[in-house]
């Protein structure tokens, strides 16, 4: 067999492999359900972040995750209407590391003055099950204000969200 | 003894004028003062996201008010008042218009309007919840110099706070 064959033979194995590899990853997540969830307040813990970037995210993800449509009802933390809702799932997210850039700085050297925030998003069922936890990371490296960081949060989070339900 | 007379009246009158001229200069300042012109950024119902305002106090109630509508917050549910800054671009839409335009400049001669059109605002986060409990939080980017005002006028008015030493957040790096 020549060298060329032996090309083309392994490009059509691996093309046949792939899509069988994907739709096993899809077969073994199955998708949650759940008709509305809460919004819980964003934790910072340790880490020194503004209140209004913690408030911000907040503020976006309810708006988010409510235009995404994924829930009949998106209810913000302590709303007292939540509590008689049996497959309530509740969203909260806690910072990880916060690092505050400069928008000056970024429009003028490009390569400097990033705003980043890590976050660990995560959903839990009534009876405190994880359903999801995973890392995200925000960040606004060119243009815009340093609140900028949590549309790019709210957003990132809200597909993930999205994927998951 | 007449002309005395006429001379007191109007002096009199005189001074009552001055004073009254003296009271309104001073009001008015005041009722300007009360009149925020800010940015609204998230966080209030029915409020387009950065729109442009005016945020005052009035009836109990910490109103922000467009030409569009209305939304206003009673202080009897403000949990807490933050204070931040941050440093932004000036000139609000028009100015983010002439910086996508100058961009185009040669040798990226339109950085220097960054520089030039950069200005300090304070960040004004008012935390409160509505009548089911649901925790809500409105911000706001208020010309510099105006949130501490503000945040104790509200105080005085009756709403929650966290002590000064925990709500003023890290300086605006420029």
């Amino acid at each position: 067999m020549s060298g060329r064959a032996i090309f083309v033979f392994l490009l059509a194995t691996s093309s046949i492999v792939l899509p069988q590899d994907a739709s096993a990853q899809n077969a073994a997540k199955p998708k949650l359900s759940a008709s509305a969830i809460q919004i819980a307040m964003v934790e910072a813990g340790d880490v020194q972040i503004p209140a209004e970037f913690r408030y911000a995210v907040y503020e976006r993800l309810v708006e988010r995750v409510r235009t995404s449509g994924k829930f009949q009802k998106v209810y913000r933390t302590g709303d007292h209407a939540a509590d008689g809702v049996p497959d309530l799932v509740v969203l909260h997210t806690k910072v990880d590391t916060f690092k505050e850039g400069s928008q000056t700085k970024r429009e003028l050297v490009t390569v400097l003055g990033a705003t980043k925030v890590d976050i660990t998003a995560s959903v839990t069922a009534r009876d405190g099950r994880s359903l999801m936890d995973q890392q995200i990371t925000g960040r606004v490296r060119f243009f815009g204000e340093n609140l900028g960081v949590t549309n790019d949060l709210a957003k990132r989070i809200t597909k993930l969200v999205r994927e998951n339900f | 003894m007449k002309t005395e007379e006429a001379l007191k009246t109007i002096i009199a009158t005189l001074i009552t004028l001055a004073g009254s001229g003296l009271v309104l200069a001073q009001t008015a300042p005041t009722t300007a003062a009360n009149q925020k012109k800010v940015r609204y950024i998230i966080g209030l119902d029915n409020m387009k996201a950065d729109s442009s305002g005016q945020l005052t106090f009035q009836d109990g109630a910490l109103r922000f008010t467009t030409g569009k509508g209305e939304s206003k917050v009673p202080v009897s549910s403000i949990d807490d008042i933050f204070i931040g800054a941050e440093t932004t671009q000036s000139g609000g839409k028009t100015g983010r218009v002439m910086k996508t335009a100058a961009m185009a400049a040669p040798f990226e001669s339109g950085k220097a309007l960054t520089i030039l059109m950069r200005t300090k605002v304070d960040i004004l986060t008012v935390a409160f919840h509505d009548p089911d409990g649901a925790v809500h939080g409105a911000i706001f980017a208020l010309p510099k110099g105006q949130g501490d005002p503000l945040r104790t006028q509200l105080i005085q008015a009756g709403a929650h706070s966290s002590p000064p030493a925990n709500e003023v957040s890290e300086k605006s790096k420029p």
